[in-house]
Order: structure tokens, then C-alpha cells, then sequence
């Protein structure tokens, strides 16, 4: 019985998407009350379902996980490795879950009006399904391979969305830039998943907690495997939570319509990072190291995006910068160990900030209204005059901020340019090899003109 | 190479820079938001000279693509008896000149525009040519007569040993024997038919290239005779320095300018969102951007290496902009004379926030914080620092140093001349031959000057002519409708179905706005009370102010945006309920500091953790408000009401002898009160025959979550709400003193008569009344008549608005139609509350007698005016003089904001971003967007607006030639103007400069029995239908 409704929670998204992607991909038509109403229904359906295990688990107070095993993909019993859907229901998921598909719900009913007679649509809602497809797999991850899973079809439909508007430059570069960035978390992630398995012969989050449960530790793995997997996590968490240095994707992301803005930097995938930390958190308690490391991430985090969201003058940038710095204060205070109180933050901020990020276009409105209330216009600024603060440090601050504190120019000239350099040495060598092995003269202009080409590119 | 600039050249910058400024989009605050037209620079040209300057100065596109107007014609709102007549029109005399055989240019043209003329770069038309069976096969919708004709035709040519012909020169009979050689006599004797069709297209495609090459060879001193047709040529071109290297080198040097323009100017600019402010803004945009950036290391984007040394050196010489501008000029050696252009083109680059920059410049009234002087200037100095900041550095990188001689050699690149347009024209060519059935043995005889016709005819109907062409049928297919509609009009006997009987006094009159909105909701209150009058003005109703309501904290303009009012009208709390108010106004300011505050805490750290513990409430809001808009808002309308303004207001309208401020004129004298009274119940023609009831109704929209939401107000009021100009008229009216002294003039109000003014929503088709409370008991039953009138109406407005909807579905009844209105408007995600003036077409100027009982379908502006009562056309004069510009303003911008959304229009609604306060952007950082967006349009007829006036030809003629402004949009044809004779009834069409007959085919216009019997179930535009008839 219990199985028929594990599988009904998270086969509802998965077969969704696979029903979703297939009529696309055989180019059959839908109409847009089709895509609306499914997705709603699979959305009721799946909710309905975890509502089942929700319910006894609050009634009876019974926070202990539950595992659940779908499918075993790989076993190798000699060498002691499985590879395996594994579901974990617990105090820790349930709620995330819980969160996930409220927002997802409410989202969805959002999209079906704003993109009306949009282009886009049907792709709008297949890149949403994969994306709470993702979301569910994810949240519910009872191993690191499914959690891993779930991490990427979150990873690659937020970089599809942000890319939403495809016929322009802007969102198409910036969608990269964010895939870029991921990708450097999911190869943290994927390496951590392979040391816990040749540590531990298998990725059950259960292996870091015990028998205990989340979030309860019993220090099962070797000290350094633990520091190792711990910082691989932690680099993963800070590149999907835009953590600071990753920060500079956050305003990025904008670039797509509202509603999957909304899904971003307000609610779920911006907090996927800190479920990550949260997941692994019985590692933070067996080192002092990593449980600093996460304090210092959070704080630094914090500042910058206090400092930054000070001076920005659109309102979803501001909204976005707001996010990140509780964000950061999250991650605070999973490192300090307050496990509950990070969990309910997540919840209260993940649904405060959706409404506001929805509510967004109104500002205008909003302001004239309060201004009228007030007596006079609304103005956010220090001061009266603006005349208090031309400080040297003030306009060195400033700047900071205006300038995302400079993340996107070092990560261009430190990071980028020497890649690309060393790209394009790789290219022009294998061309030249090429050219040589044709048995063609003409090597050195032709190959120019192709690194010439790869400058245009970029 | 400190260049000393002098005076001279600083005014030359000074002035370049004011008339590069015309250029920028004219747009303003979005909370106040004006409609005009986006070509406005262009306005001194005529119309569709304007759209090829406009193709060359924005990169837009001012017409329709051809394949939109193909679907027009197959949806019938384009005719092909509408597209031959205006081609006819439009070729003139040499319609009937013979190009090909018997074939004229009227024929060639027409065929063009039948079928359409594919055309593509070189390398797709070779592939077209040699893969594809275009070299084979004719093209599918030839003529099987043309077809035959040129099959048989070859077949008879070669199938002899001599073909007879006599070739124009050598090289002809070169290829042609060469072809001819390659299949022998006896091979093409054995041939079928496919195969002669094979030898006739190749032949065929081979005499097009043949004749392209010899009109090719001829060009060079045929161009100067054609040069001057349709092409105007671009004086002083030189390409900016960005453009030149990017065909150069093929870097972008925008991408890291904009981006750091984009984020200062957005904060220079900013209304009060950020919690910090710039620093040294009050010096300036140059003095604050050299302040913020002199002392940086990091360069704020990797283009831009080097920025911070320049700047402090730019500090500590102390240059001002001028001398910054005039450096950047001599270092790109642009002479003077190429300063404006080169201005234009750099400006051009961020077109939405150099625009804003230059409205708040030069507006500074309109906005919370204005900018100081010559702010647009200082940008053009920083973009100019940082373009060449950004380009030396990237001819550094090149191994090209910022030289004299690369920098020149920069200057003088021209993108190379289009290699493929003989191929594109040879292609052309051979499909026209098709689809003409010319013979390949006569191309082949064909002289060299021949060739340089068809080849000219071919080239100058481009795709641009080809579509205005088209643009050019669409409007007179619709023109032709409505004419012949007021033609048919007046010829049905109406007297028994909507007009009131002369004898008896009308039920009660009702005076909206122009409105092209209000045109349904008056023709429904004609068919619900068909004992009514209505009348069209202005929705500011003669009584221009600055308006501050109950419930505001500042005064805002409520006129047309060419007005400057000179009168403060408040709004305030009767007597007794003022100590009421004064307490809810503590309430509500209470709440307000609370919401301010909550919503900066949640973008703060430690606020921000409280409020996000107790954030998982919000979800209930959330999801409230997304999936039952309009439970919600009614729930919080009733919460909201708990702190309310008072039931009882009133307006100081008379100037008390208290006024202390001087500048602070409050309330009207009584001149001005007698003035506005008059002035607008003599520009209607209502000067007698009152009714016992006359409403006067202003009109506002309101809906949720739309940045643009001051776009969807009343036009003739700035953009404001028009509801306190309708009630202000009203108790002027009202008023004993102002009869008394309008009876001195002539005009001589009833007693019984009362004035009540009322406020319609566009968007939720809601009405609110005013000073219900003083109506007197006498009028209660025929106030009680109306209202009924008015809600059954409003229920049929809201089901013919409906029709547009698709979520509304299509057999929506009246009571669930204004439900379903009023939940768009409630709805946060609904990005189309209303569709505003999309389908504005048509502005008619004139008595409603004329045009009542006329299905319009929303499309026109209707401005009251009776020529009866006009002896020396001065009333016409001003309600022209006022009309047009706001209604052609409307129109113009639609038009453009529809045939190119992304560029003069502000691309789809979905991920615009409020930022500043002022505007939106695509995302986090783009360009400010201006104009309307897809959301908005999408529905649209790009029409040019149809003046229909009702006045002698003589009259309209003479006012639009005294009247300037009249005299370019009229005479450059950016409307179109008709004039309706109020006595004989006929229709004269303004063509060119002068008037022609319009002649119509009457009896065409269907009669049905009610609006609804004729927009049920359809979506689409309607034809004008006579309604009420008895069939």
C-alpha cells in the first residue's frame, strides 16, 4: 500500500514529463487547457498522495525517516556497490516536499493566464514539469544518486527557462552563464557521490546519520572521507544557492517570464543548496572545520548581498538580492546547527518571497498608494538629501554594490579568459594537426581564421 | 593632445546634442503615461517616406511583413479589388506601359503581389536552383494556360533547325548554342513532355541571368536617372565607431558600455527605489560618474581595462563635458558638420534611458526627481569616454594601437555592397517570366534598354512597395466599409427605430468621452433606451485642473498633456464627517508606514528573518489571489472599507478669498466656471432641448499588476482618471450663478434640468456615480430609469468586449461577461486586464444623429460637433485643433508599436522589470522599453486613423491648411482625412493636397437587429452594420 503511494508522489511529475515531452517530441499539437489542467491534476495527484504520508507523520509527531526503494539499477554484490532509487520520508523532506508542490501548484495556475497566447507555451510547461519533476526527485532523495538526478533536471530545465525568450541575445547568454555555473556544482556533487561510495559502498544519506534519523549524527564515515564528501557539498550547495562567489547568476536569471523567476531566486531552486546542507548536515556535525567553513560561507554571503541589494534600483534584482541574503543567513544557521529553525526559514521565506516576485509589476501602483496613505511619495533613500553620504568609503561601498561586487568582471578575466586562451591553443593545435595530416600548406592562415571565428563566438 | 575647444564648438555641441534628442523616444514616467507618436522626429515628411528614414535610422520596420498582409487578405480584411485599385491608383498614368509582350506594369505588379516572390541570400538561391526542383519544375501555382503556352511555344522554336530569332548580342547566341549543341536536334525530337519543360525553365533561367548581366553592364550610367525613385539617401554616414569595429574585428563594444550605462544611469536616474542613493548625484551625471569610478582598480567590465586612469586623469584636468565631447570628436576626426549624426547614432544605441534622461531633463514637473540641465549631454560625453576607453584597448589587444591611421582606416569602412542581388534579381525575374508565361524567345530578343526596364520595374517593387501596396489596400478595404456604411446610414429611413421622437423631450443625455472605449457603451444605451441622447467631448470636459482627491498625496494634472492648467482643485471631506476622516486618514497612514516598512524589511537582513519565519502565511494570500481573484479583492475591498474615505466629498470649485499661495490657484472664478460650461455645451451643439437628466461620465482603468496601467486612462486626461473632471463639470453646472449668466449669453439651461457626473471603468465596466445626494427628489424616477439603462448596458459592454477574450468563451452571457471582466482585472497574473484602444481605426467628427444606429465595433473615436450651429467653423477649428493630435497620437502609436513590437513597440509583457520607478527593462539589465507592448497590440489593425468630419470640403480644407500642426500630419498623409457634407450627405477623401469624391457602392452594409445578433460567437474585427432596422 505504502509503495503505491511513494510511487504515485513522485511517478505523477515523472510520467508527466515523459507524457509532455513525447507529444512535443512527435510535434502533436496542444492546446493550452490541455497543458493547464494536466498540469494542475498531476500536481492535486502527487500532493494528494504525500498528504497520506504527511498527515500520520504530523499527527503521531514521528519524524524517524522512512526508506523506500523503487528500482535498483546497478548491484554488485561482490564488490559490495548498488546503484538505486531510494526515497526518504522524513522531517526534513515531507515538508520541502510539501513546499514544493504548493508553490509549483500555485505557479502553475499563475503561468496558465500570464502566457496565454505566448509562443512559447508548451515549452513553457515542459520546462516547468522537468523542473518539479526535479524538485520532487530531489527533496525526496534518499540517496545521493537520486538526489543527484533530481539536481540536474532542476539544473538543466533553470537554465532552459532563464533562456525562455530564446530569439534574443541577452537571455540565451545568460542562461549559458548559468549552466556554466551549475555545472561546476553538479561536478562537485557527482564527486562527492563518489567518494561516499567508494567510502561507504553506497550513497544512503542514511549511511552519514545512522540509525538515528536526520537529523541526528552517528558519525559513521572516516574523518577525512567526511571533510572530503563535506567541502564537495559544500561547493555544490554555494554554486546552486548562488552562493557568494557563485553570486552572480542570481540577477541573471531574471531574463526569463515572471512565473519561472518567481520559481528561481525566490523560492525553490535558490534553497535547493541549503536542502543540500541541510540533507547532509550530520557531516557538518562531525567537523568543526566544515561547520566553520558553512558559517563563514553564510556570513560573507549575507554582507555581499546586503551590500548589493542595498543599491539596486529594479525591483526584482532587489528581491533577488533580498533572497539571497536570507539565503545566507540560512546557511548561518545550518552551520551553527539550528537544523529546525533553518527548515522553517526555508518554508516562511521560499512562499514570502514567491508572493512578492509575483506581486512585482505592481510596484508602481503599490508605491503611488502608499504614497497617497503617507502623505507624500515613497522614498527608500537615507537621507533626505542624499547629501550625508559622498564619503570616500561610502562611494567605495557603493560601487561594490553597483558592481555586483565585481564577481562577473574577475570571474570574465580570471576564470573565462585563461579557459578560453587554453581552449583555443587546443583548437589551433588540432587544426594545424589536422591540416598537417591532410597534407595541406596553407596551415597557419587557416587556422587563425578559425581562432578568429572561436573570437566571434564568445 | 589636450585639444582646446572653444566656444564655438561647445554651443555646436550644445545644439547638436538638442537635436539629436528628437530623436529618442518621447515616453515619460510610466506613471503618468501620454500617448504620441513614436515617429514623431519624422513627422515633417510624408508618411511613407518617413517609415524608409525610419527603416534606416532605428533598424525598424514601419510596415507589416508581407506574409501578415497575405493573412489579412485570406481573413477578408484586405480585398483584392481593394489591392488592384490602389495599384492602379498608385502607378497613375503609366499604369497601362508595356514592359513584356502585352504585358504592362500594372500586370507585372499585380502578379508580384498575387504570388508571393521568394527571394534569399546567394548561397540559398544556388541551392534553391540546383537541389531543389525550382530549375525543373514550374512553380506550383502557375497558370496550366501559361504553362502550356511557354512549353509549346519552346517546343515549336526548337524543334526546327533554325530557331529564327534575333539575338540582342554575341554572347546570347554564345550560350545559347552552346546549350543548344549540348542536346542535338534528334535527341530533343524523342523528347516527352517533362522534358521539354525541363529545356523550357532552363532556358528560361538562363535568359533571366542573361538579361540581369547585360542591364548589369548598362547600370553604370543609367544610375543616375534612378537613383532619385524610392530610396532616400543618408547624408553624412559615418558608421560609429562600434559598428565599423565590429565588421572589423568582429567584438562588441556595446556589450560592455551598456552594461555599465546601464546600471549608473539606472541609478542616477532612480525615483527613490534603492535604499542608497549615489553618491555626488546632486553634481551631476559626469561629475557623479567620474567621482564613482576615478579610484577604481577593477574595471567594471572586462572590455573596459584602463577606465579608472583615464577618469581620474579626465579629473584632475578638469575638463567639462563639452570639451570631453569635442576631444572625442577630434580623436574620431568626425568634422562638424557629421557631429549631429554621429550623436543621433550613438545615442541610438540606448534609445529608452537616454530618451527618460531627456524627458526628465526637460519635464522635470512630471517626475518625483527631476535631473538637472544638460544631463542628457553628460551621457553622451561618459558613453563617448567609455566607447573609447573600450576600443583602444580592444586595437591594443588587436596589435593595432590606437594609431591615427587604424583608426581612420576604421572610419572609412563601408560594408561592402550586396554581391547577390543580380542572382536575387535573376531569380525574381524568372518567377515573375513564369507566372507571366513569357516565352524564352522573347526575352531572348529583348534590347539592352528592355532588359533596363523589366529589371528596374522588378527591383523598384521591393518588398517594402509591395507591402505598402498592401498597407495601402488594408486601409482603404476599411475605409470603403465604414464610408459606405455612413453612405448607407443615411439613406435608410431610421426615424422609427433609434432615434428619440422629435416631439418628445429625450429620456436623458448622456455626455462620455471621445473615447474610442465608450463608442459600444453608447450604442448600448441607445439600444437599451432608444428614447436617449449621447454625445462625445474630450474627457476632460472643458475643465482643465490639477486635481488632488480625498485619498491623495499630491495634485496630478487632469487635461490633455498640451495644456498647462491653472487651477487646484481638492477634494474634500463634508463638514460633518470631517473630524471622521481625520482619523481614518491617521489609520490609514498608520497602515501605510507598517506596509512600507514591512515590505523594506523583507528586502533587509535582520527584518527579513522575522518575516520570514511567519512568511509560510503568505501562502495563503498566494494562492487566494491566484486562484479566486475576485472572492479575494472583494474580501479585502470589505477590509479596506473599514478605513475608507468618506461617503460625502466636495470640491472647492470656488475661488475662496482665503487662498494665501499665490502660485496655488484653488478653485475656478466664476468667469472660468461660465466658461467651461459654455465651452462645452456649445462644442457638442447641446445648447437646447435638454433633457431633465444629462450625465456627464469620465472614464479610468484600473487593474493589477500592470506597470503599464496609466497607458489604459483617459487620454484627453494625461493619463489620469477623468471621473473628478466629469463631477467638477457637473456642479459647475449645476450651479444658479452659472446659469444665470449662461442665460445672459444665449444659452439657456432649464430649470429642471440637473447636471450628473459619473466615472466608468474601462477594465471592469464598474460606474460610480457622484452627489447622488444632491439630486433632487423630482429627478429620483428618471435617475432610477437611467441607472437601469446603465446596468443593463454595462453588461452588454462587458459581453461585446468579451468577444476578444478567449478565456471568456464564446457564448458568454451578459451577467457572467461583467463577472468575467471584473475577475481581469483582479487577477495578478492576467497580462491582459483590457485591450485598451487596440482597435482604434477611425475618429468621426460630427453630429451622433448621423452616426447612431451604426455598428463601429469600438474602433472609433467620436467627437460631437454639429455644423448646424457652427456658422464661421471656429467651434470646428478648436475641437480639431484638440481632437486630432490626441487621437492620431493614439493611433500613431499603436501602429508602430504593432508592425515592430520589438523595436518601437516594448516586446511581451512576461519579463518586463519595474525599475527606478520610472520604467521597465527586459530582465536585469537592458535597454529602458518604450511604447506598447505584444500583449497590448497584439489584436491591432495597423491602420493610419480616418478622420471623418462632418463639414463641407471647402471648410476642412481651409482650417487644415491655417493650422500647423493639422497642416503636417493632414498633408503628409500620417491620417487620413475625409469630409462629410452636412447638407448633401456626400463624402469627400483628401488625396494628395486636395479633396476628391469618395464613390461609394451603397446597399452593401448588412442590416441586423441588435449589436449582439452581430458580434455573438465571433472574434474577429466587424464590418460596420446598420442596427435596428426592421429588416
Amino acid at each position: 500500500m505504502i509503495d503505491v503511494v511513494v510511487l504515485t508522489v513522485v511517478g505523477a511529475p515523472t510520467l508527466w514529463l515523459g507524457l509532455l515531452g513525447l507529444l512535443l517530441l512527435v510535434g502533436c499539437p496542444i492546446r493550452e487547457s490541455f497543458l493547464a489542467h494536466g498540469t494542475r491534476l498531476a500536481i492535486l495527484i502527487s500532493l494528494g498522495a504525500l498528504l497520506t504520508i504527511a498527515v500520520p507523520m504530523f499527527l503521531l509527531a514521528d519524524w524517524s525517516g522512512k526508506l523506500y526503494r523503487v528500482g535498483e539499477i546497478v548491484n554488485l554484490p561482490a564488490s559490495n556497490f548498488h546503484l538505486r532509487l531510494e526515497f526518504m520520508f522524513d522531517g526534513l523532506s515531507v515538508p520541502m516536499a510539501i513546499l514544493t508542490h504548493l508553490l509549483c501548484g500555485t505557479i502553475a495556475a499563475f503561468a496558465t493566464n500570464y502566457l496565454h497566447k505566448e509562443i512559447g507555451f508548451q515549452r513553457f510547461f515542459l520546462l516547468f514539469a522537468m523542473f518539479w519533476t526535479g524538485m520532487t526527485l530531489a527533496v525526496l532523495a534518499g540517496s545521493i544518486e537520486t538526489l543527484f538526478l533530481g539536481w540536474e533536471l532542476v539544473g538543466l530545465s533553470s537554465a532552459l527557462l532563464v533562456a525562455f525568450f530564446q530569439d534574443r541575445v541577452g537571455p540565451v547568454a545568460n542562461g549559458l552563464r548559468i549552466w556554466s555555473i551549475y555545472r561546476c556544482s553538479d561536478a562537485a556533487l557527482l564527486l562527492a557521490a563518489v567518494l561516499l561510495h567508494h567510502a561507504a559502498g553506497e550513497g544512503e544519506f542514511s549511511e552519514l546519520s545512522g540509525r538515528a534519523g536526520w537529523p541526528h549524527s552517528s558519525g559513521a564515515l572516516p574523518a577525512d572521507v567526511a571533510i572530503g564528501a563535506g567541502l564537495l557539498f559544500i561547493l555544490a550547495a554555494a554554486g546552486k544557492s548562488a552562493l557568494w562567489p557563485f553570486s552572480s547568476w542570481l540577477p541573471r536569471a531574471m531574463e526569463g517570464p515572471t512565473p519561472s523567476s518567481a520559481v528561481f531566486y525566490g523560492a525553490l531552486s535558490i534553497h535547493l543548496g541549503a536542502f543540500l546542507l541541510l540533507r547532509i548536515s550530520p557531516l557538518l556535525d562531525q567537523s568543526q572545520l566544515l561547520s566553520m567553513v558553512v558559517v563563514g560561507l553564510g556570513l560573507v554571503t549575507t554582507l555581499y548581498a546586503v551590500v548589493v541589494g542595498r543599491v539596486q534600483t529594479d525591483v526584482k534584482s532587489g528581491l533577488a538580492f533580498a533572497s539571497l541574503t536570507q539565503v545566507g543567513l540560512i546557511v548561518v544557521e545550518i552551520g551553527l546547527g539550528f537544523r529546525y529553525l533553518a527548515l522553517l526559514h526555508i518554508l516562511g521565506h521560499a512562499s514570502l518571497r514567491t508572493l512578492q516576485l509575483l506581486r512585482a509589476p505592481s510596484l508602481l501602483r503599490d508605491y503611488v498608494e502608499l504614497g497617497n496613505a503617507l502623505g507624500a511619495q515613497v522614498n527608500n533613500r537615507l537621507g533626505k538629501d542624499g547629501r550625508k553620504a559622498n564619503g570616500r568609503w561610502f562611494v567605495w561601498i557603493y560601487r561594490f554594490g553597483l558592481e555586483r561586487g565585481y564577481i562577473d568582471v574577475l570571474w570574465a578575466t580570471v576564470v573565462l579568459r585563461p579557459l578560453s586562451s587554453v581552449l583555443r591553443c587546443c583548437r589551433l593545435l588540432e587544426s594545424e594537426w589536422l591540416l598537417r595530416l591532410n597534407g595541406s600548406d596553407d596551415t597557419p592562415t587557416k587556422a587563425r581564421q578559425n581562432s578568429h571565428g572561436l573570437d566571434q563566438w564568445q | 593632445m589636450f585639444h582646446p575647444s572653444t566656444g564655438s564648438d561647445i554651443e555646436a555641441i550644445r545644439s547638436a546634442v538638442t537635436s539629436a534628442s528628437h530623436w529618442l523616444p518621447q515616453q515619460g514616467s510610466l506613471k503618468s503615461f501620454v500617448h504620441h507618436n513614436t515617429l514623431h522626429a519624422l513627422e515633417y515628411l510624408p508618411f511613407f517616406d518617413a517609415l524608409r528614414q525610419a527603416e534606416t535610422i532605428y533598424g525598424a520596420q514601419g510596415l507589416l511583413s508581407e506574409s501578415s498582409y497575405r493573412l489579412e487578405l485570406n481573413r477578408e480584411r484586405i480585398t483584392w479589388e481593394q489591392v488592384d485599385a490602389v495599384l492602379r491608383q498608385d502607378l497613375g498614368q503609366a499604369c497601362d506601359s508595356v514592359l513584356v509582350g502585352t504585358d504592362t506594369r500594372f500586370d507585372v505588379r499585380a502578379t508580384m503581389l498575387r504570388h508571393q516572390i521568394y527571394t534569399a541570400e546567394a548561397n540559398e538561391l544556388n541551392w534553391l536552383i540546383h537541389e531543389s526542383s525550382a530549375e525543373r519544375r514550374f512553380r506550383a501555382d502557375v497558370d496550366p494556360r501559361h504553362r502550356m503556352g511557354l512549353i509549346t511555344g519552346t517546343r515549336r522554336c526548337f524543334l526546327s533547325r533554325k530557331h529564327g530569332l534575333t539575338l540582342a548580342d554575341s554572347r546570347t547566341s554564345e550560350w545559347l548554342d552552346a546549350l543548344l549543341s549540348e542536346h542535338s536536334l534528334s535527341v530533343r525530337h524523342t523528347w516527352d513532355d517533362a522534358a521539354w519543360e525541363r529545356f523550357t525553365l532552363r532556358l528560361l533561367w538562363l535568359s533571366c541571368q542573361a538579361g540581369v548581366r547585360r542591364q548589369a553592364s548598362d547600370r553604370a550610367w543609367d544610375d543616375d536617372t534612378q537613383s532619385s525613385d524610392s530610396q532616400p539617401t543618408n547624408t553624412g554616414s559615418a558608421p560609429r565607431l562600434r559598428d565599423a569595429l565590429w565588421t572589423l574585428v568582429g567584438e562588441d563594444l556595446d556589450v560592455g558600455v551598456n552594461e555599465v550605462l546601464i546600471r549608473f544611469t539606472s541609478s542616477f536616474v532612480d525615483q527613490g527605489f534603492a535604499h542608497w542613493s549615489l553618491p555626488n548625484r546632486e553634481e551631476g551625471f559626469f561629475a557623479a560618474f567620474l567621482a564613482l569610478y576615478a579610484s577604481t582598480l577593477t574595471p567594471p567590465h572586462e572590455q573596459l581595462v584602463g577606465l579608472g586612469h583615464k577618469l581620474s586623469q579626465l579629473q584632475r584636468s578638469g575638463q567639462s563635458p563639452e570639451q570631453v565631447v569635442c576631444e572625442a570628436m577630434a580623436w574620431l576626426k568626425i568634422p562638424r558638420a557629421e557631429w549631429e549624426h554621429y550623436f543621433r547614432q550613438t545615442l541610438l544605441a540606448l534609445p529608452g534611458w537616454a530618451g527618460m534622461l531627456w524627458q526628465l531633463e526637460t519635464r522635470p514637473d512630471r517626475a518625483n526627481a527631476g535631473v538637472p540641465a544638460g544631463s542628457l549631454l553628460e551621457f553622451l560625453a561618459v558613453r563617448l569616454l567609455l566607447e573609447q576607453v573600450a576600443a583602444e584597448q580592444l586595437l591594443e589587444r588587436q596589435g593595432l594601437t590606437g594609431s591615427a591611421a587604424a583608426l581612420h582606416a576604421v572610419r572609412c569602412h563601408r560594408p561592402i555592397p550586396n554581391a547577390s542581388s543580380d542572382l536575387e534579381l535573376a531569380y525574381a525575374l524568372y518567377q515573375v517570366a513564369q507566372l507571366r508565361g513569357w516565352r524564352p524567345e522573347v526575352l531572348l530578343t529583348l534590347s539592352d534598354s528592355d532588359w533596363g526596364t523589366v529589371c528596374r520595374e522588378l527591383t523598384g517593387f521591393d518588398a517594402f512597395q509591395r507591402c505598402r501596396i498592401f498597407q495601402l489596400a488594408l486601409e482603404s478595404t476599411y475605409r470603403h466599409r465604414l464610408l459606405n456604411g455612413l453612405l448607407d446610414l443615411q439613406s435608410v429611413d431610421r426615424s422609427s427605430w433609434v432615434e428619440p421622437a422629435s416631439s418628445r423631450r429625450p429620456s436623458f443625455q448622456w455626455i462620455a468621452c471621445i473615447d474610442d472605449r465608450e463608442e459600444s457603451l453608447r450604442r448600448h444605451l441607445e439600444e437599451v433606451e432608444p428614447d436617449c441622447q449621447t454625445f462625445g467631448y474630450a474627457g476632460f470636459f472643458a475643465v482643465p485642473m490639477y486635481f488632488r482627491g480625498i485619498d491623495e498625496s499630491h495634485f496630478t494634472p487632469l487635461c490633455p498633456v498640451v495644456l498647462k492648467p491653472e487651477n487646484h482643485v481638492e477634494e474634500v471631506a463634508v463638514d460633518q464627517q470631517r473630524s471622521k476622516w481625520a482619523s481614518t486618514r491617521r489609520w490609514r497612514r498608520w497602515y501605510a508606514v507598517q506596509a512600507l516598512s514591512v515590505h523594506n524589511l523583507s528586502r533587509g537582513l535582520l527584518g527579513g528573518v522575522g518575516l520570514a519565519m511567519m512568511g509560510v502565511f503568505s501562502t495563503v494570500p498566494m494562492v487566494m489571489r491566484v486562484l479566486f481573484p475576485r472572492l479575494t479583492s472583494r474580501w479585502r475591498r470589505h477590509a479596506i472599507s473599514l478605513w475608507a474615505y468618506p461617503a460625502e466629498t466636495e470640491l472647492t470649485l470656488d475661488r475662496g478669498p482665503s487662498v494665501a499661495e499665490a502660485e496655488l490657484a484653488l478653485g475656478f472664478t466664476l468667469d472660468q466656471q461660465v466658461a467651461a460650461v459654455a465651452r462645452l455645451l456649445t462644442d457638442i451643439g447641446l445648447t437646447r432641448d435638454f433633457a431633465r437628466l444629462v450625465i456627464v461620465c469620465g472614464h479610468g482603468s484600473a487593474s493589477l499588476n500592470n506597470p503599464h496601467e496609466s497607458a489604459y486612462n483617459c487620454g484627453a486626461c494625461g493619463g489620469g482618471r477623468g471621473g473628478p473632471n466629469a463631477r467638477a463639470f457637473c456642479q459647475l453646472a449645476n450651479r444658479p450663478a452659472v446659469r444665470e449668466r449662461l442665460a445672459e449669453q444665449g444659452l439657456v439651461i432649464p430649470a429642471d434640468t440637473h447636471f450628473l457626473g459619473m466615472f466608468h471603468n474601462t477594465c471592469d465596466d464598474d460606474v460610480q456615480y457622484f452627489d447622488l445626494e444632491q439630486v433632487p427628489t423630482t429627478h429620483l424616477s428618471a435617475l432610477r430609469g437611467f441607472q437601469e439603462t446603465m446596468e443593463t448596458a454595462r453588461a452588454r459592454n462587458a459581453q461585446e468586449r468579451c468577444r476578444r477574450f478567449q478565456s471568456a468563451g464564446v457564448g458568454i452571457d451578459p451577467t457572467a461577461a461583467l463577472k468575467h471582466v471584473q475577475e481581469r482585472a483582479e487577477d495578478l497574473s492576467q497580462t491582459r486586464p483590457e485591450y485598451n484602444h487596440a482597435t482604434n481605426a477611425a475618429c468621426i467628427v460630427g453630429r451622433r444623429s448621423r452616426t447612431r444606429g451604426l455598428f463601429l465595433d469600438r474602433r472609433a473615436f467620436l467627437a460631437s460637433y454639429d455644423p448646424t450651429q457652427d456658422s464661421d467653423g471656429e467651434i470646428l477649428r478648436r475641437i480639431l485643433a484638440a481632437v486630432v493630435p490626441v487621437c492620431a497620437g493614439i493611433n500613431l502609436e499603436y501602429y508602430f508599436s504593432r508592425v515592430d513590437t520589438q523595436r518601437f513597440g516594448c516586446g511581451s509583457k512576461l519579463p518586463h522589470n519595474v525599475t527606478s520607478l520610472l520604467g521597465v527593462m527586459d530582465g536585469a539589465a537592458s535597454d529602458l522599453r518604450t511604447g506598447l507592448s505584444e500583449q497590448m497590440v497584439e489584436i491591432h489593425q495597423p491602420l493610419r486613423l480616418l478622420l471623418v468630419v462632418e463639414a463641407t470640403r471647402e471648410r476642412l480644407q481651409d482650417i487644415i491648411r491655417t493650422n500647423p500642426q493639422l497642416h503636417q500630419i493632414c498633408y503628409n498623409h500620417w491620417i487620413q482625412v475625409a469630409a462629410w457634407s452636412p447638407d448633401s450627405g456626400e463624402i469627400d477623401v483628401l488625396v494628395g493636397h486636395e479633396f476628391e469624391s469618395f464613390l461609394g457602392s451603397a446597399g452593401e452594409t448588412p442590416h441586423v437587429g441588435s449589436s449582439w445578433e452581430w458580434f455573438r460567437g465571433c472574434a474577429d474585427h466587424l464590418e460596420p452594420v446598420l442596427i435596428g432596422s426592421d429588416r
